[in-house]
């Protein structure tokens, strides 16, 4: 009867919803559970603090960052540098960021402590203690980069890429954690977007190092384009109206200041209108040639590189275990022009240093890419640790080939090209500067430089973003440089 | 053969009372935990429990002493979920948990009525009209005499107990449905059915109870699927149903709020996406094993007793337990598709598919809302919410469930008998 055969069709159907919903609880809850519980609306997590003694947050060599005295009240180390320097990684204990005091509280405040412990310490009624949280940064070199970034609002993210753990996450201007309560009641002031932390939500033009990513599709997608030579002549010119790529129409420096010629197109430049003649793909990369890549890009073609860009974790939603991280976006672009500009990481693109960061770090690793950590231990008031870190690949988004193929690239900028400055006497160090224009105005553009050390002993990835602060390889480079010498000096990868 | 079957019904007899075991346990512990919470132990936790035990027995004693055929799986899950409920609802508030333990007397005494009237289900077939003008009068007569209660204006309150006549009106619709589509032939005559749907979802809309107007249409189209196995005329209706949502999307500020609140609560949090948002932390909060009973914060939730018990029942008794109760539901659905399946003729099939379809629906609607699997529509849990029209409906569910199963099981044993002899 075909009554009976419909009735099990519909079972099957009811059985599957049924399936989704257990699956979907279960990955929404692991997705998301962190992101949920340590909302500053949980008006749990304040009940919990008049319970329980919130634990302490230590750096990976054990300095304590952030405890509670005898009092009960929350206090964060002397050291008022390092406080600012380490500011964005520990949070605050108002619910204002997504640091580790927010983030982690589920341990801080002993969420984590089985039902059994949870009972014999209501039994017990002596006052009772949260986990330590242990963090993967290094927070004396926080400091040091914290000094070096000098009056450059910015961020600056370091991380191993062989595990992901990150060693140092600075972002300024940082606010002090010990007078949150002070600038909320508005007896001290904060620096504007002081709470931002801009390696995780600092969503910034990429400009240059955005060239990765185009020569990752340029080495997929055009055949031989490493043996082609290109010449950069100039400005690339488009129709204003239609935005079309014109290849018959150069443009004459001179003539275009005197009559005002660049009216009539829209206009593709070189940075300070140094052009570099013939060419080939990889010299292009090392003095970030701009015509190059934005031929390039629209020899790939919007689709291709928003392939690639997708990829690489562009558009991604990071729902990292340890790091609240926003996402990036390449919006593809409909005319020549716009293609051109967001091949070499102007038009709408947009990336967040940290993912920036990992980008360069997957590179570096043979194109695996690890998922950011910066939670290294829990251990309970007795010591005993609780927490297993386990190291995990966030995608692998390059072959092998291509991943040493744009490893050698960046190499050779630091060595030959506009990363110069970045190198370090006797460590390989690989890198790519940017330069984003944020306007076309009298702002400075933001300098950017994202690079590696390759060894084995010291694998760290670095990304630098220093707000106006000018050329990538005059000023960002430098930083890079300087953290990653400080970090191989201080073993952090040890 | 024979020593086959009788070792197949003592194996049904052993489990089903080794489960009961296992849910007395289950039941006796919770309320122990519950007295004990203060330094002072609570003696009515204790009363509760008890009588929850009570109930518990005489329903699976009395029913399966007279009715051989009873799906006694079926009345053991039923009775779990109830206890489930109640214990939150204990622990939330003893009086609300007092007073649901009388709706689910009230309750019982309805499952009674009903397996008792399905001994003669023709008796029910020649009501159809009369029921299919009360639950159309009395969906017109809330326009009259509803009051507006969580934002849906269909209550009825007399004096201090507020009744939602739409949860009756879904048990209603079952007899209706499968009056008009026993006889599928006939596709012409249906339009009565057709006309009693579109004014009851109709109208139930009209009352922004969106919940039981998405419930009842596609209990309707699952039912005439199953009854007709027409595909063409069930996608039409499908897709009729999405264009209404679409059109209720565009029409109604309600629908939309849903919508946005579904995609994103925290941008709304101190508004429409309260309720969402504090549900998720609730879940988030218990994590996987939960943080214990009554060490979770539920009234923190609106509706936490009622549409939103899936979330505390997840803080308190961890996920693990809220895919547990999943699997609950989802066993009583299993349960119930095999007494459709085995019911003597087409019109108590559609009856025990019908209830089947009510309850797959309604909990899977309420779950996925919670969790934000889909935009949250206001309806209970069957069995687990407090309320009690939503309890009263879901025994009468459950009353004739069991039996059309009782039905079945007599008209197998009555033709086996015959081909013996």
């Amino acid at each position: 009867m075909s009554m009976r055969r419909n009735i099990k069709t519909m079972l099957v159907i009811f059985a599957a919803m049924f399936v989704v919903l257990s699956v979907y609880l279960l990955y929404t809850v692991n997705a998301y559970g962190t992101r949920w519980f340590s909302n500053p609306y949980n008006t749990r997590l304040e009940n919990q603090k008049n319970n329980i003694i919130a634990g302490d947050i230590k750096d990976r060599d054990g300095t304590t960052l952030a405890g509670t005295n005898t009092a009960g009240d929350r206090t964060y180390i002397d050291d008022s540098s390092m406080r600012k320097a380490t500011a964005h990684a520990v949070g605050d204990n108002y619910g204002q960021t997504f640091g580790a005091e927010n983030f982690f509280s589920k341990y801080l405040l002993g969420f984590d402590q089985s039902l059994l412990e949870r009972f014999s310490r209501m039994v017990s009624e002596k006052p009772s203690y949260g986990s330590d949280v242990y963090l993967t940064i290094n927070a004396e070199l926080c400091d040091y980069i914290y000094a070096q970034m000098g009056d450059y609002k910015g961020a600056v993210v370091v991380m191993n890429y062989k595990t992901g753990e990150v060693y140092a996450k600075v972002s300024k201007p940082a606010f002090d954690p010990k007078y949150v309560a002070e600038y909320l009641s508005g007896k001290r002031a904060l620096a504007g977007g002081a709470m931002v932390n801009r390696v995780t939500s600092g969503r910034y033009t990429p400009g240059s190092v955005f060239k990765i990513v185009t020569a990752v599709a340029a080495l997929r997608y055009i055949p031989y384009v490493e043996s082609r030579t290109f010449q950069c002549g100039g400005p690339l010119a488009f129709d204003r109206q239609t935005g079309k790529y014109l290849p018959a129409i150069t443009i004459d420096e001179d003539e275009q200041t005197k009559a005002g010629i660049s009216g009539e197109y829209r206009v593709l430049r070189d940075y300070n209108g140094d052009y570099h003649g013939e060419i080939d793909f990889v010299t292009a990369f090392n003095k970030s040639c701009n015509h190059v890549f934005a031929v390039l890009a629209m020899e790939i073609g919007a689709d291709r590189l928003a392939r690639v860009a997708k990829e690489l974790g562009v558009g991604d939603e990071f729902l990292f275990a340890d790091i609240v991280t926003a996402s990036s976006s390449y919006e593809k672009p409909n005319s020549d022009v716009d293609l051109a500009w967001s091949g070499i990481g102007q038009y709408t693109d947009i990336m967040t240093p940290l993912h920036m960061c990992m980008i360069v770090a997957g590179i570096a690793n043979e194109g695996v890419m690890m998922e950011p950590e910066l939670l290294w231990d829990v251990r309970t008031t007795s010591g005993v640790s609780t927490y297993t870190r386990r190291s995990a690949i966030y995608k692998k988004a390059l072959s092998v080939t291509e991943a040493a193929k744009l490893k050698a690239m960046m190499l050779s900028a630091v060595k030959n090209g506009t990363g110069r400055n970045a190198a370090i006497a006797g460590y390989d160090v690989g890198g790519k500067t940017g330069t984003a224009e944020v306007s076309s105005g009298a702002i400075k553009p933001n300098a950017w430089f994202v690079g590696f050390v390759d060894d084995h002993t010291h694998p760290i990835a670095i990304c630098v973003v220093l707000e106006q602060g000018g050329s990538g390889g005059g000023n960002a480079a430098p930083v890079a440089g300087k953290a990653l010498k400080k970090a191989i000096d201080l073993g952090v990868a040890k | 053969m024979a020593n086959k079957k009788s070792a197949r019904a003592r194996w049904k007899r052993v489990s089903a009372a080794g489960l009961l075991t296992l849910i007395i346990l289950f039941e006796l512990t919770a309320f122990a935990l519950l007295a004990f919470r203060e330094s002072t132990p609570d003696v009515n936790a204790f009363i509760l429990g008890g009588i929850l035990v009570v109930l518990l027995l005489f329903q699976y004693l009395t029913l399966t002493s007279i009715f051989r055929h009873l799906d006694r799986y079926i009345l053991i899950i039923a009775n779990l979920l109830v206890a489930i409920g109640l214990i939150v609802q204990y622990r939330i508030d003893p009086e609300i948990a007092f007073r649901q333990v009388t709706w689910f007397a009230v309750g019982m005494v309805a499952m009674y009525v009903c397996i008792l009237l399905m001994r003669r289900p023709n008796f029910f077939r020649k009501l159809t009209l009369v029921i299919m003008i009360a639950c159309a009068g009395v969906m017109m007569a809330l326009f009259v005499l509803g009051s507006e209660k969580y934002g849906a204006t269909n209550w009825i309150i007399i004096g201090d107990n507020s009744l939602q006549p739409s949860e009756l009106v879904k048990a209603g619709t079952v007899f209706i449905l499968a009056h008009w589509l026993a006889n599928a032939k006939r596709l012409r005559g249906i339009w009565p059915l057709l006309l009693y749907v579109v004014a009851v979802v109709g109208m139930l809309v009209l009352q922004r109870d969106l919940g039981a107007a998405v419930l009842i249409a596609l209990t309707a189209l699952i039912v005439f699927y199953v009854a007709t196995g027409n595909k063409g005329l069930t996608v039409l209706g499908l897709g009729a149903g999405c264009a209404g949502a679409v059109a209720g999307y565009f029409m109604f500020d309600h629908v939309r709020v849903r919508v946005a609140i579904w995609k994103n609560p925290w941008a709304t949090y101190t508004g429409s996406g309260y309720q969402i948002a504090q549900g998720l932390m609730a879940i988030a909060s218990g994590g996987v094993f939960g943080m214990g009973l009554t060490r979770g914060s539920p009234k923190l939730i609106p509706a936490y007793h009622t549409d939103y018990i899936f979330a505390v029942i997840c803080e308190e008794f961890g996920i693990i337990f809220g895919v547990a109760v999943i699997a609950l539901y989802l066993a009583l659905i299993v349960r119930g598709a095999l007494v459709a399946l085995n019911a003597p003729d087409r019109y108590t099939m559609l009856i025990a598919f019908g209830c089947t379809v009510l309850i797959t629906l309604q909990s899977f609607i309420i779950i996925a809302g919670v969790i934000k699997l889909i935009p949250l529509t206001g309806i209970t849990m069957p069995f687990v919410s407090y309320g009690g029209s939503s309890l009263l409906s879901s025994m009468i569910l459950l009353g004739i469930l069991e039996g059309v199963a009782i039905a079945g099981g007599e008209t197998l044993e009555k033709s086996l008998r015959e081909i013996e002899v």
